[in-house]
């Protein structure tokens, strides 16, 4: 797992899905609560076009 | 639960809501004032509930004919307040719901602020009680519930001044905001979000991408008629 994603998961004291992307044209990784809000990420300031690429492909759809 | 659908009622003698369940066959009124020949409001409807008076006020609102035949099954009275508890826990205490604040029904926010609380509570209560994490999680509660609950009671205050009683102090009134940011767009600053919300405003448009940490992970169509907001429940620690 990415290792800032992994200090960042610690330092919030719970479990949390965590995934991380790398594609040629995009990398980031996130941290979901399971209430599903969006609780650190490493993409800044995308724009909508790739943040929606980004939850596809975290969710492994095409 | 019964699916409602609500419908505003003003006529020149009472201002109120009818929220009849989807079926049609039963629903209740709710009255927030009557209106006198010159103009006057007046909101202590409760002054009187007698039953012959309840009918005469339904068939009112209705606008049907005097002899249209209602009944009336119940009768509960109500007083509009907004109110926010200075603090939402104090050891293994926690509260959620009207016991948290209350606010008059304009905007329809009550209920779903509750139920909010409970969704932001239930799943930190289950981490920490099974273990999982520790108990400064259950701290993030207040931090994120409070300020929302209190910007939903002051949403809900603004629209009851502007709709029903614009006698009320209008000095710190604060200004309407979108329906659909208030129900889900809370914008969380706490021990559980790291890093800074770069959202300017106290809410986020759910139906925007703006992928700010604090906020929800927005919307986006999956196939099979899925949503992105149904993954974080299933997604598994990579
Ligand atoms: C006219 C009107 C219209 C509304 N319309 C809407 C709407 O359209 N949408 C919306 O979201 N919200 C609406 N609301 C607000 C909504 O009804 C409330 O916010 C919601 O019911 C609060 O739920 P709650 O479970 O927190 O509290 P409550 O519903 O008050 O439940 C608390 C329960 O605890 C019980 N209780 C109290 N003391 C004790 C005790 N000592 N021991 C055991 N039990 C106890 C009570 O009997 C009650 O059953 C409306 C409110 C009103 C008055």
């Amino acid at each position: 797992m990415h290792k800032a994603a992994d200090e960042a998961q610690q330092s919030l004291h719970m479990p949390i899905a965590v995934d991380h992307v790398a594609e040629p044209h995009l990398t980031g990784t996130v941290l979901v609560r399971p209430d599903g809000v969006i609780a650190w990420r490493t993409v800044q300031g995308a724009a909508r076009e790739l943040t929606d690429a980004l939850l596809r492909l975290l969710c492994r759809e095409p | 639960m019964t699916a409602t659908s609500a419908w505003c009622t003003s006529t020149p003698n009472l201002l109120g809501f009818f929220r009849f369940s989807i079926t049609g066959d039963s629903g209740f009124l709710a009255m927030f004032s009557t209106i006198a020949p010159d103009g006057t409001r007046d909101t202590r409807v409760g002054d009187d509930v007698s039953t012959e008076r309840c009918i005469e006020l339904v068939r009112t609102a209705l606008g049907c004919a005097p002899d249209h035949p209602v009944e009336i099954e119940n009768v509960q009275q109500w007083s509009a307040s907004a109110v926010t508890a200075e603090s939402l826990s104090s050891g293994r205490v926690f509260l959620a719901g009207d016991a948290a604040h209350v606010m008059p029904p304009t905007g329809g926010f009550g209920g779903n602020t509750g139920v909010a609380d409970a969704h932001n509570l239930a799943w930190k209560l289950a981490l920490v009680t099974k273990g999982l994490a520790g108990p400064g999680l259950l701290a993030s509660y207040d931090e994120e519930r409070r300020p929302a609950g209190a910007l939903t009671v002051e949403q809900a205050y603004t629209r009851y001044v502007l709709r029903v009683d614009p006698s009320l102090p209008q000095d710190d009134l604060q200004p309407p905001l979108d329906d659909a940011s208030i129900e889900l767009g809370a914008v969380y600053r706490s021990g559980a979000v790291l890093g800074e919300a770069d959202v300017a405003t106290p809410l986020d448009d759910p139906r925007g991408h703006s992928w700010a940490p604090g906020t929800r992970v927005p919307h986006v169509p999956l196939s099979a008629g899925r949503s992105t907001l149904d993954v974080p429940a299933t997604v598994s620690r990579s």
